[in-house]
């Protein structure tokens, strides 16, 4: 690979892992959401 | 009773932190390609030496500003004959380092080549690795990227278990590495403290090399952690790199395990004593001493002290009062399931691909006995009424003996899982090896987590007797399989 070819293919890649890791926050913000109904309805029933 | 919280209180802390990763680091867009001197210390690593070199050359790196040095510590079997093949075969790019005189360990087997490496002056940038781990193609770039800021003074990459076929203890240190290094090292960015800077993929900039002496430190069992805590100490940022994957070999039974652990935990304790001074002075040591970073390495280090003092102290209030014993038990597992399902759903989330692979060692972990208190104590009815239903209609009273029994078997669990996996760990060390398979139903029954903090109180014996330090090299065959 050159040094061209791989300036150009770092910038997208760095992009798309953000990308990744901002859908990452998003899945734990909705496993929260979850753990917090699973501690209601515990709470509910027991 | 808060004691036995702390740990559960930490790992929601650090899952919690983890996922904040993506909105308070950004990757660097520009490449960054300095001269990096790839450093192994390699002592007979005939079956895994040819196929990392051969991986490091294949690296997405400029060829010209790529050296790699493997320094052969007296190694008696064709270690050097193949190093040497390799040498010839890319002159100038593969060196040759023997030590005549070895077996002193890893660090000054690794300070053997700093010394050589420092002399000739090239690089800009030192990468120290272990002999089995497989670098992915896009691996180095991805860390060195991160050098671009002068901050930053050193990185480290994802290491995964690489073993194919890989055992059930394989799939257990797969998960395990999600939750310590995925996500951990992920939290550990976000509050600007690394803790460990991965043995097997240690990429340091020239001046944080030189900040922390020019070597690596030879007086204790965890150099890794010595070298990452000095680094930042000297005013450098320390950034772990999720997407530069590294392929290593872990053990694949409880007693190579065991030595390899040990081996960690004996360093962590050294590493707590010498850095004394660190610990909650924000003043002096910056983000090392916050009470965030604090809580994360505590929360390890003391596992074993919060499990005795949890168990003792229900143990104690059932004599003193049963009824709040009772509650307070009740609470501390509630909590406990909680930190349970954020753990082990957030591992699945972050590392999707080892989790289809290693989804029932993640379930688990904590082991079935406290899977069983889990339930209990997400749905006590299930028990109270449902099980005990069953007993009577069995002719078994459950409010007799029996129950009490229960009960106290359950408080006193988190303290004797570790006796449990100590136990086991022993049997493993007497078995012949054809039949240590036969312990891994009593590590899904004991949980792989009680094994490791009855690992680190057995570091703490061995600490406290101040046993040997020796360097018991994991045993590794090249079992890395094809991994992308």
């Amino acid at each position: 690979m050159t040094l061209p070819d791989l300036i150009d293919s770092g910038d997208l890649e760095a992009r798309e892992q953000d990308r990744a890791e901002r859908r990452l926050f998003v899945r734990q913000l909705l496993l929260i959401l979850l753990i917090a109904l699973v501690v209601a309805l515990r709470v509910w029933l027991v | 009773m808060l004691v036995g919280a702390i740990p559960l209180i930490a790992g929601c802390y650090q899952f919690l932190l983890a996922s904040f990763h993506g909105l308070r680091r950004t990757t660097p867009r520009e490449p960054f390609y300095p001269r990096v001197a790839i450093v192994i210390p390699a002592w007979n690593e005939a079956a895994v030496i040819e196929r990392t070199i051969e991986q490091l050359l294949a690296l997405e790196y400029p060829g010209d500003r790529l050296r790699v040095y493997v320094v052969d510590d007296a190694s008696t079997d064709e270690t050097p004959q193949k190093v040497l093949a390799k040498a010839e075969l890319h002159p100038g790019t593969v060196f040759h380092l023997r030590r005549e005189k070895g077996g002193e360990g890893k660090a000054h087997t690794i300070n053997h080549g700093l010394r050589i490496i420092r002399a000739e002056g090239w690089y800009e940038a030192v990468l120290v690795i272990d002999a089995d781990v497989i670098f992915t193609p896009p691996s180095l770039r991805r860390m060195t990227r991160h050098l671009a800021d002068e901050q930053v003074g050193a990185v480290t990459g994802y290491i995964k278990e690489g073993s194919r076929p890989g055992n059930w203890m394989n799939r257990f240190v797969s998960f395990e590495y999600v939750t310590a290094q995925a996500a951990a090292r992920r939290a550990q960015n976000v509050l600007g403290a690394q803790a460990c800077l991965a043995g097997g993929a240690q990429l340091l900039r020239r001046q944080s090399l030189d900040a922390v002496g020019g070597q690596i430190d030879t007086a204790t069992l965890a150099e890794d952690t010595v070298t990452t805590l000095g680094v930042q100490l000297a005013g450098k940022r320390v950034v772990f790199e999720p997407n530069a994957i590294v392929w290593a070999e872990e053990p694949r039974e409880i007693t190579g395990l065991w030595k390899q652990r040990l081996r960690w935990g004996r360093g962590n304790v050294q590493v707590t004593r010498r850095f004394r001074r660190i610990w909650l002075r924000r003043g002096s040591a910056g983000s090392l001493g916050g009470i965030g970073f604090a809580l994360i390495w505590f929360s390890v280090f003391l596992m074993p002290v919060f499990m005795l003092t949890s168990s003792g102290a229900l143990l104690g209030l059932w004599f003193l009062d049963r009824g709040t014993s009772l509650e307070v038990f009740r609470t501390l597992w509630f909590l406990n399931v909680v930190t349970y399902l954020f753990v082990t759903l957030s591992s699945f989330s972050i590392d999707p691909a080892t989790a289809r692979r290693t989804w029932r060692e993640g379930i688990f972990f904590p082991g079935l006995v406290a899977l069983l208190i889990i339930l209990y104590a997400l749905y006590p009815p299930l028990f109270e009424d449902t099980f005990a239903g069953w007993l009577r209609d069995a002719g078994i009273d459950p409010a007799d003996g029996l129950a009490t029994g229960i009960l106290l078997f359950a408080y006193v669990w988190l303290s004797a899982s570790m006796l449990a996996a100590w136990l086991l760990k022993l049997l493993d060390s007497v078995l012949p090896r054809r039949l240590r398979g036969l312990l891994a139903p009593g590590i899904y029954i004991v949980g792989y987590g009680p094994l490791l903090c009855a690992i680190t109180a057995a570091a703490y014996v061995k600490e406290a007797r101040g046993a040997e330090m020796r360097w018991d090299k994991t045993e590794k065959v090249g079992a890395v399989g094809e991994l992308t």
